[in-house]
């Protein structure tokens, strides 16, 4: 199901090579495609996702593309279900490129008939990661072309094997442009490559985005090479936007409100939080938005979950929190992340929001730790501004937070820390047990 | 700092963040008359087992709750002795 769309000019920078379309192709050479039906792609991230989509999708086969660091098992298993008679698998180094095909050693357990295109994986933060599989046409079509494309340099904060990063690359290869692969997704390393390489467009979560703004040097506050900024994966809120338009202020910055399961719902490049309550009626979209209750639906035609190709023209239930306020719908966070406090709800989200108002924090993290003798108490962690006197800032914080939120809201134990553990995906995360079973 | 210590300075820090007077803290004061609420109270215990890096009151079964400062600290101390 190749698609016809040329891609000859794309290119791949990681690591201070450049890997021209020819070098990535070549990665492939001699691998024979004539008796493979479907094919999972274990490889680590890097310019080897590119060469095996590449050659994925040159050869029109149905393929679903693993996470880097996916255990065996979990390999071996969605290998099964999705019916993949061979293995595609890379080098452990990135940037050693050769790929082996490889037949699965364990049969099948289901013969899957029907061609299902591209298989991905949903970010699972629990046990083995679900499957959504997406026709590579529409894929492509999905993406925006333009001439001023072909110049820009794209760079991924997010590993190409997940979506986001999966997406970046679909951007860059469609419009035979250059992806940039960062050599680690710690913020010292990404910003080394930012001066090196001179991305054009980079797209990441707001957690990255707070991280690589901390790291910048003071005084060197800008991000001068940048065209497009692209927020996703959590809340936006507006204190990172303001932060990244003082940073940029030449950068057109979108964020994007998207998932695996249900691709690109909506993006909003109007430098606010939240989007037009407007979009909320018009249908003339070929994504629909609507809010029942608290909780944010989507309708949404052309993917499908699983094996089967199911049509999903369906209203489906985000499990994503919002609100209209003042015309415009914001978020609160996921509902899975909603902390009852006394009976009463708490979204960690919207108090962290709170806490990026006050000047002097860089990063805050809001969770429920259970109490042995009275339910769960509020405590945030804190990353503030180099210099900032922690006493009275801490005073400040409080202040704040008893002026804005409701009294079983406001944090309780407020701690200051370096760094907030991100997940695979660049996501704060939250699960409280990892913090109890310290 | 001894255990007594720690707690005493806990509950300080948990009045004073918040702008409230500290009276005066002593062994034999009562924990309801420490300025802490009932939700202050399972603060304090969280704290404390940062601090201390246990909590006694984890897989419940006392046999009485400790009704004044002196009696939670010798509850700590002994919890931290067994473990």
């Amino acid at each position: 199901m190749a698609s016809g769309i040329e891609i000859a000019a794309f290119g791949v920078v990681a690591g201070g090579r450049e890997f021209a379309f020819a070098d990535l192709t070549a990665a492939a050479h001699g691998v024979d495609s004539s008796q493979v039906r479907s094919v999972a792609i274990s490889v680590p991230d890097g310019p080897l996702t590119a060469a095996a989509l590449l050659w994925v999708r040159r050869a029109g086969l149905d393929a679903v593309l693993l996470h880097a660091d996916l255990r065996r098992t979990e390999t071996e298993v969605l290998a099964q279900e999705m019916g993949c008679s061979h293995l595609l698998s890379g080098g452990a180094d990135g940037n050693d490129l050769g790929l082996t095909l490889t037949t699965c050693e364990m049969a099948p357990q289901c013969r899957v008939n029907n061609r299902y295109g591209l298989g991905l994986l949903t970010s699972g933060t629990t046990g083995i990661p679900k499957l959504v599989t997406r026709d590579w046409q529409a894929l492509e079509l999905s993406v925006a072309r333009g001439p001023q494309l072909q110049e820009a340099r794209w760079m991924s904060l997010y590993p190409l094997t997940r979506f986001a990063g999966f997406n970046t690359l679909l951007h860059a290869l469609c419009n035979e442009a250059t992806l940039i692969i960062p050599r680690a997704l710690q913020p010292s390393a990404i910003l080394e490559d930012l001066c090196e390489t001179s991305p054009t467009h980079i797209s990441g979560t707001p957690t990255m985005w707070r991280n690589l703004l901390m790291t910048l040097p003071p005084g060197a506050r800008s991000l001068p090479s940048l065209r497009q900024i692209t927020l996703g994966g959590e809340v936006v809120d507006q204190p990172i936007l303001n932060a990244l338009k003082a940073a940029a202020p030449q950068a057109r910055i979108t964020h994007i409100y998207a998932s695996t399961e249900l691709g690109v719902c909506a993006a909003v490049s109007d430098g606010q939080a939240g989007f037009p309550a407007e979009w909320l009626e018009t249908n003339s979209k070929r994504v629909q938005l609507q809010l029942r209750g608290d909780e944010l639906w989507v309708k949404r035609p052309g993917c499908s979950v699983g094996r089967q190709r199911e049509s999903s023209e369906e209203w489906t239930a985000t499990g994503d929190l919002a609100e209209i306020q003042g015309g415009r719908v914001y978020f609160k966070g996921r509902r899975s992340d909603v902390l009852n406090i006394g009976g009463a709800k708490v979204a960690p989200a919207e108090v962290e929001e709170r806490l990026s108002e006050v000047p002097g924090v860089l990063g805050a993290r809001v969770l429920g730790r259970r109490s042995s003798i009275a339910g769960t108490v509020v405590v945030a962690e804190i990353i503030s501004e180099a210099g900032t006197d922690e006493k009275s800032l801490r005073a400040t914080i409080m202040k704040h937070c008893r002026a804005c939120l409701p009294s079983y809201a406001v944090p309780r134990i407020v701690t200051f820390v370096d760094s907030l553990p991100i997940s695979a995906s660049g996501k704060i995360l939250r699960a409280d047990s990892e913090r109890t079973n310290e | 700092m001894q255990t007594y210590e720690i707690i005493e300075d806990a509950i300080r820090t948990i009045l004073t963040e918040r702008d409230d007077e500290v009276p005066q803290l002593k062994p034999e004061t009562q924990i309801s008359a420490s300025g802490l609420d009932s939700l202050d109270v399972a603060v304090l215990v969280v704290r404390l087992e940062d601090r201390l890096g246990t909590d006694p009151f984890k897989n419940g079964a006392l046999a009485r709750f400790p009704r004044t400062l002196g009696e939670l600290a010798e509850l700590y101390t002994q919890h931290s002795g067994l473990a």
